[in-house]
């Protein structure tokens, strides 16, 4: 449906996009992930023709977009990041005048659907002025969906919602994907494994990585585990556990130990489930087993070597580096919200 | 609708909502009616001497009341429009409401037109409550109904030259603050060139009299109309649209 092609963008003598090329399938929800300042924004503005790139093409059902920008903008439904409204107007107000700029067949069917879809039917006649965070941005997305919009470019449609407000606008975008074509770009990583069907983590202007968020994960994939041991020298353990089949890599655990033990991360080479072979090798070694778990999310882990550039072991190491502290940042609040909402 | 027409509705519809349409409004009366008062007054004053000279006799309300007050009504609307422009362009880019009204199936000349045609609908309300003025006097006097009208009519025009230099103006800046001080100052620069014509070279007078917007508005102030004058203000009206669209189309390609 959409194309992107060669795309490179400068801001001044800044590049932020460097030869970024994807297409956006018809019918699918595609997360554009990536930290801070990967160029996200850059990127939805060029697609929806606000801005023209330095070079490079967009094409929208094969056709180059910058010369039918109208007849294209009539197809297209955006939602910018921080989500502008006419504070003066109100809900049906604005949503009416909006279908009709978007040249909807009946603006008053279509404006009464995307409210109550939206959840907005009761704040109808409310100013846009005096609407909280959450119903702004459900207004927001009613206003992209009118008119005869088959592709939603959303710019990250859940920053700065609370987590009942987040679930609520996730359910919202997962729904609009049945019927219509999403770009939805985040720095939320359980919003693409929850929302989407294929991932394109960018990070400063280049597409690290596509794919279905399950490949990815799995790609990056090797099991990761951490073993609590009750030993007095941590390199005698990983020793220990490094020579056990099918380990890859075996080293003690920054974080410290839990009670008297310590802790050793261990990685295991793509595939192998190593879980039962370490157990025995620490019994068979006279060191009480006290804790054997998974070790990070590995979305997450794809995402953050694949951000950082290294293998994996993240968050520590992707903290350790100080230019990619956002990456850091973006994640943890994920695997917080994460957490929140599992606690729900 | 069309598409221009739209944004002329939105446009209208904040401005109601803001204190700012009636502030602007109620200041253009005030100022207006007292302009018309004084000049109703002095003419009250004079109209009895004049009477006794043959020569005055030909003097007629319309002239002494009405054109200086529609030429005073003009120079109001120089310091009043600004306030109405500033907005313009610059509000919505700072809200970044701009960006979403860009992604609608329209293009820059039918989101410039229509900002235009809105802020012309409020000029047009503006000066039709300020008609009453002429409008009471017609109910005590004899008032010509067609020169009243050119006059009006000029300063219709003179005001949409104002506004489309404004909007241009608010184009280009995302501060209200900036845009309404650049038009202000731009109008009055225009103003200023309708004092300097006795002071220029008289090789330079033609020239200034000529780009001058309230030199044009003379000839309509007197009830008659001039096609030069109307060009002038055809032209200047559609010359600052032309720049705005450009103005618009240039910032996709380095915002």
């Amino acid at each position: 449906m959409l194309e992107v092609r060669n795309v490179n963008h400068h801001y001044g003598a800044v590049q932020v996009l460097h030869d970024l090329s994807f297409t956006v399938n018809r019918g699918e929800v595609l997360g554009f992930l990536g930290p801070n300042g990967a160029g996200k924004s850059t990127t939805m503005r060029i697609l929806t023709g606000y801005l023209t790139p330095t070079s490079g093409q967009v094409l929208f059902d094969g056709l180059d977009a910058r010369r039918n920008m109208v007849a294209l903008r009539a197809r297209l439904g955006y939602l910018p990041e921080n989500v502008p409204l006419y504070p003066e107007l109100r809900v049906a107000e604005y949503l009416r005048w909006v279908a009709r700029v978007k040249r909807s067949a009946d603006p008053e069917r279509q404006v009464a659907e995307a409210m109550d879809r939206c959840g907005l039917a009761h704040v109808a006649a409310r100013l846009i002025r005096h609407l909280s965070r959450g119903y702004r941005q459900r207004v927001g997305l009613a206003q992209a969906m009118l008119g005869n919009a088959e592709l939603l470019i959303l710019d990250e449609p859940t920053v700065g919602l609370d987590p009942a407000q987040i679930r609520e606008i996730r359910e919202l975008i997962r729904e609009l994907g049945r019927e219509r074509t999403i770009l939805l770009s985040t720095h939320i990583l359980a919003e693409v494994e929850l929302a989407c069907d294929r991932v394109l983590i960018i990070d400063k202007g280049c597409i690290k990585a596509e794919d279905t968020p399950s490949n990815l994960a799995a790609g990056a994939g090797a099991l990761r585990l951490r073993v609590g041991v009750a030993a007095d020298l941590a390199d005698a353990v990983c020793a220990a556990l490094a020579v056990v089949p099918g380990v890859r890599e075996a080293r003690p655990e920054s974080g410290g130990g839990s009670g008297d033990g310590v802790l050793v991360r261990v990685e295991a080479e793509p595939g192998a489930d190593v879980r039962a072979r370490l157990a025995e090798r620490v019994l068979a070694a006279g060191w009480p087993l006290l804790e054997l778990r998974p070790a990070g999310d590995s979305l997450e882990e794809a995402f953050v070597s694949l951000v950082t550039g290294q293998g994996g072991h993240a968050p520590d190491a992707a903290s350790a580096v100080a230019p990619d502290a956002a990456t850091a940042a973006a994640a943890d609040p994920a695997a917080e919200r994460t957490a929140e909402e599992a606690a729900r | 609708m069309s598409a221009a027409v739209l944004v002329a509705r939105k446009d209208l519809m904040i401005l109601f909502r803001s204190p700012l349409a009636y502030v602007v409004l109620a200041a253009f009366l005030a100022l207006g009616g007292y302009f018309f008062a004084s000049s109703v007054g002095y003419f009250e004053l004079v109209s009895i001497q004049l009477m006794q000279n043959p020569e005055a006799m030909s003097l007629t309300p319309t002239q002494m009341v009405v054109t200086p007050y529609l030429q005073n009504a003009a120079v109001v609307l120089l310091f009043f429009l600004p306030l109405l422009t500033m907005r313009g362009f610059a509000e919505e880019k700072r809200m970044g409401t701009f960006e979403v009204l860009m992604s609608y199936p329209m293009n820059e000349a039918q989101i410039v037109g229509g900002k235009l045609l809105g802020l012309a609908v409020f000029l047009a309300a503006m000066l039709a409550a300020g008609a009453l003025n002429p409008a009471l006097l017609s109910l005590f006097t004899q008032v010509e109904p067609l020169p009243v009208l050119v006059g009006y009519l000029g300063l219709f025009l003179m005001g949409a030259g104002f506004l489309s230099l404004g909007l241009f103006l608010s184009s280009l800046t995302e501060s209200q603050m900036v845009s309404g001080v650049l038009t202000f100052v731009a109008l009055l620069l225009l103003w200023l060139l309708s004092w300097v014509r006795d002071v220029v070279p008289p090789a330079l007078a033609p020239v200034v009299t000529g780009l001058s917007p309230l030199g044009h508005f003379e000839p309509f102030a007197k009830g008659v109309v001039q096609l030069d004058a109307v060009v002038y203000y055809a032209t200047f009206v559609l010359a600052f649209f032309w720049l705005t669209v450009l103005s618009l189309e240039n910032q996709r390609w380095r915002a």
